[in-house]
Order: structure tokens, then sequence, then C-alpha cells
């Protein structure tokens, strides 16, 4: 092996090392898009090398390893999150849903201990407000729908963190100044009973729903306040127009504040369909042997982002920015949507077919400002309509 | 005394003094905003708000009456008379007590749905019917399933009271040649009033605000309760407004008032002393053939009341899908995710602890209170007496709310530990707790203390040698009680639990907001046999009272 002479060898190790403390430094929120690698190599000025072995040895010498900004920000905070040791999550779902992907994070990052509650959003948010009140801080990240986050943002108790993979997130779904990082979708859209529904008979529209022959079979989310069911009969409002409220309260549907008595009426064949089933419940439903499936009428389905913000004063920020990283990476991406959850990044590909977004019609959306103004009025309308007796 | 209502003033008037303030400004306390009357003037301005506060008056009376016959006449059944099997038959006729109320619902929902309802259906073809003759979505339904949740709580508290009654006033009535019934109704009946009185009182406070069932059977009929209301001013504002559903829950307030002055007006210088210095032995009521009918009644009742719901949840338990029982659906696997499940082993045992302290720490708590306001002559009785119901006249989804914002502000750090948890379970406690001590307080005689004090011995020591020992029965009735309530209890603690502090009817809550209600089946049917095997140990050791070993 030809040998560096000694000044050249110092001056490549010291502009591959300052390559390396640039690129550690450097602010996620900077990074330029993922493909690129992220420093330039210096020019060595040895002689050519003789072998292979020597050519790559020499190139680790003198050039740095090309990384994306993700192994950037991985390798820029899982030392601080290791050190911090600790991770807790509000919001995380049930144990078989939630555990594999905490053990996913904790094969890829050993060290970090998460602790994941799991919590409806209206709870998580009293108990942040409470937390940041007394100074008493325990939650780092939040998992929500976007009212819960949009509150506590709108309260300035969450700390904007962008993720180096946000490009990557389908658009439109990200909120601005990064408050929020998308990371699941929760579709709703019509869930019948096969045994009750034949085949010929499946709604192809959402107008299919109205036909005399489904009244006293359908069923949906309470729609007053915000919920499944009031995206469902806002989106539907939005492209046939406030009418079709009337109609649909004519088929007399029925009602429930949480899906899982309407799901288990569905399953046993009381209701036929079920107008705002969320895709989660269905698959679970349907793996376990109910007779259930998922329709997508022509006009569209209902979606929810569900999201993740990092708190203020976060006991753990490092371990914290480090798990909102990895939750949007592919392998973050693709272990959720191994658990049948709809990804929110591009090219991921569903393992059910009921969390595939390829192809999908959604149905014309509020955007959370839009969607917290109408709601009183929304409510009042409906309650009038569905919910006042004879 | 004057340090115990201190502290009882403490536990209940902060938190709820936070919720006053809270119900007057514009932001949450702590935030900026403004003084305003907009939530009472929105509460109160509103004609549902009384419509539905009467429809909710008009259930929650009617359950209560219902449920107040049941267990009445079954714990006469059970401990007065000499009915075989009743050692066995106040067992299984507790066993609803231990079962989450959402569960048991469900369980009638499966009978009486109006399409596949596995009752309905069989009595379409029994009776050749086109449509199902029953409904579960209706006021009557309501109140058929709250009155039967009512019973085996009111039937707990009813038999304790009524075991340790000295049986000659009865006999003497036999003796003259009354009959059982007739005994029953003009001599046991009024003795026991205030219990009955009591107990019912507690029942329909309690079901003022219950949120679940009425929510999930009165929806589709339209029937709607304050609870309703409440979860409304929660749910569909944005920002979420506490302060409205604080202003309408100042008409709890109004309500139990008005019920504390009925109560003490019915029972104003009426004497109840049954427990008194003469020798007794409590006998039970011989019944002769009869005995047989009373028999039939208790099992009768268990079988449509308890067996009917319970057999759905527990072949819930062993399906895939909870509702659909086929063959290809049986599983074990439900049993099985309770067991790997870590956090509900967690739960379980901080269940166990927790719980346990907080109704240990209540039952004492309540037992010097219910002293002092039964007892004594001490001028704060009255209101001592009073801010103890207050507890159960916050509804309970913004009494945590409210502890909540009073916990923080305290310079001490309690928030997400297990004390602060126990605080709020021992606050939440207090209403049932002096109720269930003051119950018997009143049946006790004054000269067993009297002639303790006269002889020299000091309080503690007439407390300790006298009262405990004659109480035992009812303090080991009240752990059993406030224990199971706490254990049940998630409104209140959902706020306070986090890693490491979980509790289990916080995990089932969350099981089943998730809609499996096949794992919180197996649940359910695992935390009962738990229970109830506790009981009969408790029972076997003589917790209850010697008259309770059988």
């Amino acid at each position: 092996m030809n040998m560096m002479d000694r000044g050249s060898f110092r001056i490549c190790v010291l502009t591959a090392l300052s390559m390396l403390l640039v690129a550690c430094s450097a602010p996620p929120a900077a990074s330029p898009p993922t493909t690129a690698p992220a420093a330039a190599p210096p020019a060595p000025a040895a002689k050519p090398p003789a072998t292979p072995a020597a050519a790559a040895a020499q190139a680790a010498i003198s050039q740095p390893t090309a990384v994306t900004p993700l192994e950037q920000a991985y390798a820029k905070l899982y030392p601080a999150a290791k050190q911090e040791g600790k991770l807790v999550l509000y919001g995380v779902g049930t144990p078989d849903l939630y555990e594999p992907i905490r053990a996913g994070f904790a094969a890829r990052f050993p060290g970090i201990e998460v602790q994941g509650v799991d919590q409806r959003g209206r709870d998580s948010r009293e108990k942040i407000v409470a937390e940041q009140q007394s100074k008493n801080y325990v939650a780092d990240v939040v998992i929500s729908g976007t009212d819960t986050q949009a509150e506590l943002v709108s309260l300035g108790l969450t700390e904007s963190y962008v993720p180096a993979e946000i490009d990557n997130a389908i658009p439109g779904l990200v909120p601005p100044g990064g408050a929020m990082s998308p990371r699941t979708l929760t579709i709703f859209t019509i869930a019948i009973n096969t045994t009750l529904v034949p085949p010929d008979q499946e709604p192809k529209s959402w107008l299919d729903v109205l036909d005399p022959k489904w009244k006293g079979k359908l069923a949906m989310d309470d729609p007053r306040g915000s919920g499944p069911g009031g995206t469902i009969l806002s989106g539907i409002d939005y492209v046939f127009g406030q009418e079709i409220e009337q109609k649909l309260a004519d088929q007399k549907p029925f009602f429930a504040t949480q899906a899982g008595p309407i799901w288990a009426a569905l399953n046993r064949g009381e209701y036929a369909i079920f107008l705002s089933g969320g895709h989660p419940d269905l698959i679970s439903n349907r793996k376990a042997g109910a007779p259930v499936k998922q329709i997508r009428p022509i006009e569209g389905i209902g979606v929810t982002p569900i999201g993740q913000s990092m708190l203020k004063n976060a006991p753990h920020p490092n371990a914290a920015k480090l798990w909102i990283e990895w939750s949007l990476s592919e392998e973050g991406q693709q272990l959720l949507a191994n658990q049948g959850y709809a990804v929110v990044r591009k090219g991921i590909k569903a393992i059910e077919p009921e969390a595939s977004l390829e192809g999908a019609t959604f149905l014309p959306r509020d955007d959370d400002n839009t969607k917290f103004q109408l709601i009183p009025e929304r409510t009042k309308r409906w309650d009038q309509l569905f919910f006042k007796a004879p | 005394m004057s340090l115990v209502t201190a502290l009882v003033a403490f536990l209940v008037l902060f938190p709820l003094a936070m919720l006053v303030f809270g119900s007057f400004w514009t932001a949450r306390p702590g935030f900026p905003g403004t003084f305003t009357l907009a939530n009472y003037v929105n509460a109160y301005t509103d004609p549902d708000t009384y419509r539905i506060l009467l429809t909710t008056v008009v259930l929650v009376g009617a359950k209560t009456l219902l449920a107040v016959s049941f267990a009445s006449t079954l714990a006469w059944i059970v401990t007065r008379t000499d009915t075989p099997f009743r050692g066995t038959l106040e067992i299984l006729l507790t066993v609803p007590f231990f079962i989450p109320g959402l569960l048991e619902a469900i369980g009638w929902i499966m009978l009486l749905s109006p399409n596949t309802g596995t009752i309905n259906v069989w009595l379409k073809s029994l009776l050749g019917l086109a449509d199902a003759p029953l409904n579960i979505y209706s006021l009557g339904g309501m109140i058929w399933v709250m009155s039967l949740g009512s019973t085996s709580f009111i039937f707990l508290l009813l038999v304790n009271a009524l075991r340790n009654m000295d049986a000659s006033l009865e006999e003497s009535a036999r003796a003259s040649g009354a009959g059982p019934v007739r005994t029953a109704f003009t001599v046991t009946l009024p003795l026991v009033a205030p219990v009955i009185l009591g107990a019912g009182m507690l029942s329909f406070i309690r079901a003022m605000d219950s949120f679940e069932v009425p929510v999930l059977l009165g929806m589709p009929a339209k029937v709607f309760v304050f609870s309703n209301r409440i979860y409304a001013a929660i749910q569909y504002d944005y920002p979420v407004n506490y302060g409205l559903a604080t202003a309408l829950g100042v008409s709890f307030f109004a309500l139990i008032g008005l019920l504390i002055f009925v109560q003490n007006r019915i029972l104003r210088g009426k004497q109840f002393f049954v427990i008194t210095g003469k020798g007794y032995q409590p006998r039970i009521v011989r019944l002769g053939n009869f005995r047989y009918v009373t028999l039939g009644v208790c099992l009768l009742y268990f079988a449509i009341g308890t067996a009917l719901p319970l057999s759905q949840v527990f072949v819930g338990s062993f399906l895939r899908v909870f509702g659909l029982p086929r063959w290809d659906l049986f599983t074990l696997n439900n049993y099985g995710a309770i067991l790997a499940d870590a956090t509900l082993w967690r739960g379980l045992v901080n269940t166990f602890v927790v719980c346990g302290a907080a109704a240990l720490a209540t039952v004492l708590l309540c037992t010097i209170i219910a002293y002092i306001t039964t007892r004594t002559t001490y001028a704060g009785r009255k209101a001592l007496d009073v801010i103890s119901w207050l507890p159960w006249a916050i509804p309970g989804i913004v009494a945590g709310v409210g502890m909540l914002w009073a916990y923080i502000t305290l310079p001490v750090r309690l928030y997400g530990t297990l004390a602060l948890v126990m605080i709020v379970l021992l606050t939440t406690g207090l209403p049932l707790g002096v109720r269930l001590m003051s119950g018997v307080m009143v049946q006790l005689g004054m000269e067993l203390e009297e002639s303790s004090r006269v002889h020299g011995a000091s309080w503690q020591y007439t407390f300790r040698h006298i009262l405990a020992p004659l109480l035992k029965p009812a303090l080991a009735g009240a752990f059993l009680l406030l224990f199971v309530n706490f254990s049940r209890a998630v409104s209140t603690t959902i706020l306070f639990v986090g890693p490491g502090t979980e509790l289990l009817a916080v995990s089932l809550f969350s099981y089943s907001q998730a809609g499996k209600y096949e794992v919180v089946s197996a649940l359910a049917i695992v935390l009962m046999l738990i229970n109830v095997s506790g009981l009969v140990v408790a029972r076997r050791l003589g917790a209850f009272g010697d008259a309770a070993r059988f």
C-alpha cells in the first residue's frame, strides 16, 4: 500500500472530522431533499492506491460516508436520547397495536425506555394542560387527532419540530409551521354486513344508502362535535348539498357516541350498513371472522389525520425528536402499516386493502380552523334533525 | 372535630371552588380570560335543560324505586328468614356489582335489541310475531337495566344492616299472631327505614349523572338525560367548555340540598335503636313452607336479572367476535391477551394496593365523620354532613377536572403519584362512606357508650373496645363497597393515572373505547371471580360478623 505523506493524511483527517461536525450540527429543519448526500467529498492529495482494498481504505480515510438528513438526525439525536434514557408518549392506542411499534423503536434504538399511555385525546389534553401549568412535566409526545393537536398548539403548549423526511408525507396532510407531525390516517367509510347486503346490493354511491330498503338498517357515529360522524356528514354535505341530511334522517339511522356498540351490532346483523366505520376496527373485526366489508363510494372516503407533537419543556426532548423522526421514516411507517394503520408516507404499501390510500378519492374536508368555526352551527342543525323527539 | 371538618372541607370545597371559578371565567383557570356569566345564561335560559332534568329525575326515580323494592325483598329473604341456601344466594345476588355497567348494558342489547336480540328472536318464533315485542332502546329498557344495576348495590347496603338487627321485636310480632309478611312490613321495615332511605338516596344521586348506560340506550330512543347535556357541553364545544358543564352542575347542588332536607324531615326525632345494651342474638324468622317460595323468588331474580346478561358476557369472552356465537369463532385468545398485557398486571396490583388503602382510609375517616354528625352535639356537624355529600353533587366528568385544577396549584408535587390517586378516591368515596357509617351509627343505642364513659373510660377506649367491635361488620361491609366502587372508578381517576400508576378500570375503559368487548368481557369475568372469591373468604373469616358465616 502506498503511504500518504503525513501532512496530507492530517489534512484529510481534519477535513473529514470537520465535515462530520458540520453534518452533526446542521438543524434538521434546513435539511435538503432526502436522496442527496450531505457532504461533498474532499479531494485527497494522495497518490492513487495499488489495490481495491487499499482504495477502499483510502476512501474511508479520505472521504466521509454519504449520509441522508434522516441519518444525520439519528446520529445527532440518538446519543443524547440514550443519555435521557426514557420517552413518555400519550395516546398510543391499545397494547396489541402499540406493542410492535414500541418494540420496533426499542430494537432500532436500544437504551431508551418507551412508556406509552393509551388514552383519548381529550384526556391527554387535560393532563398536558395540568402538567404544563404546574410545571410538572411528564409527557414528551402526544399522539392524537388534529383537534387535540390544534387546541394544544393554540394554548402554546407544543414545540415545533419538523422531521427530516417531512417531504415524503402526502401533501395536504402537513400543517404549516411544524406544530404537528403527521403519522397515520384513519379512514372512515361505509362498512356493510355481508350477510345482509349481498354483492349486487352493495352501495356504490353515498346516495345508495338512502334507498328505502335500508330504512332502520343504518348506523352512524354521533356527528355532533368533531369525530367521524361529522367528518362523513359534512363531507357528503359538500358533495350533495345539505338537503341530503333530511333524507338521511328519514332513514332513521342508529347513533352512538362510541363505535364499539355499533360494531357489535353490525357484526351481529342488527344493522346492515355502518356509515362511518373506521378502517382499523373494520380490519380487526374482519380478521376475527365477522362478516363485514369496507365499501368506498365513488364520491370519496372520509379521512382523519392522526399526528403527533412534541410538548414544550418535554423532559426527554432528544428522545421525543428521535421518535418523531423514526415515526415518519420508511422503517417506522412500514411498521405502522404492518399493524394495519393507513400511513402518511408516500410509497408505503398497505398490508391490508382497507388501509390502502392508493387511488383513493377523499370526501371534501375542512381544514381545522374552518371546521372549528362551523362546529356550533352544524351541531345545532344536526341536533334538531337527528336527535329531537318527534 | 374541627380538624376533621377542616380536612373534609379542604378535600371537597377546594376542587369545587376551582370548578365554580372556572364557570365564571372565559378560559381555564390560570389562563388569560375575563369574568363571564355566559355559562349560566346558556345553561338556564335553554328550555332543554329543564326538560332533560325532568326526564332524568323521572328515569332515575323509577329505577331507584324498582331497585329498592327488589333489593329490600331480597335482603330480607337472605338475612332474616330461614330460606335454604341463603348464604350462596347472598353471594349470587352480589355478583352483578362486580360487572362493569357498560358490559351489562351490552349484554342486554344482545338479548333485547329489536332485530337480532336473542330473546326477541325466540319470542317472535314462539308467538309467531312479525315485530319484536321488546325493545331495549326505550325508556322501559333504560329503567330495567339501570334498576338491575342498582339492585345489587342497594342489596349490599341492606344486608349488613338487616343481619345485625335484634330479632326479638319481630319475634314478638310473630308471637302475637302476625304473619311473616305482615311482620316484615310493620316491624322490620320501619326499623330499617333509615338505611333503606339512605341507600335509596345514594343510588338516586349517583344515578343522576350516570352516563354510559342511559346514553347508549337512550340515544336511539331519543330519551336524553342530564349526562347527555354535560357531555355535549364538553364534547361539542371547541375549545372545551368546562364552565358550562359546571354551571349545569349547579342544579345538582339544589337537588342534593333538597334531598338531604327531605330525609332529615322524615327521620327527625325518630329513634331506631336496635343494637342495644340488652344481650341479643340476631335470630332469623322461620317461614315454614313459605321458605321455598322465597327461595324461588331469589332464584328467579338471579336467573332473569343476572344470569341472562352475564351469559352474554361469559360467552362473549370466548368468542373472537363479541355477540356472534359461532363455533368457528371460539377462542381462548381473549384470556391470553389479558395474561400477556403487562400494563393490565401492573394495573391489577396498583388497583388492589391503591384502592385497598384508599378504602381503608375512607372507612376510617367516614366513621369519625359519622360519629360526629350522629352522636355529638358539635356545632358544625350539620355543615360537615352536607359537605360530605357534595362530591356526588358534582357530575363525574367535571369532578376529575376540578380536582386536577385544584391539586396542581399546590406547592407540593402530587400530580403523577399514587398518593394523589388515593386522595381523589377518598374524596369521591366520602358520600358513600359517611352514609354507610351513619346508617349504622343511628342504630347503635347510646347506653353502651354512656355506661362505658360513666365507668371512666376515655373516648378512645370506648371507641376501641365498645363501638368498634359492634361496628366491625359494618366496617367490613363499607370497606368492601368502597373498594369495589374505587376499583371501578374511571371518570375521576382517568386524569390522574399515567406510566407506572395504571389502574385496571382505566385499562378496561380503553379496551371498551376501542370496541374490544371480547377482551373486556374476559377481563370482567376474571375480575368478578377474584372479587367474589375475596368476598367469600372475607365472610368465612367473619369479617361481616358471625351471622354471616356459613
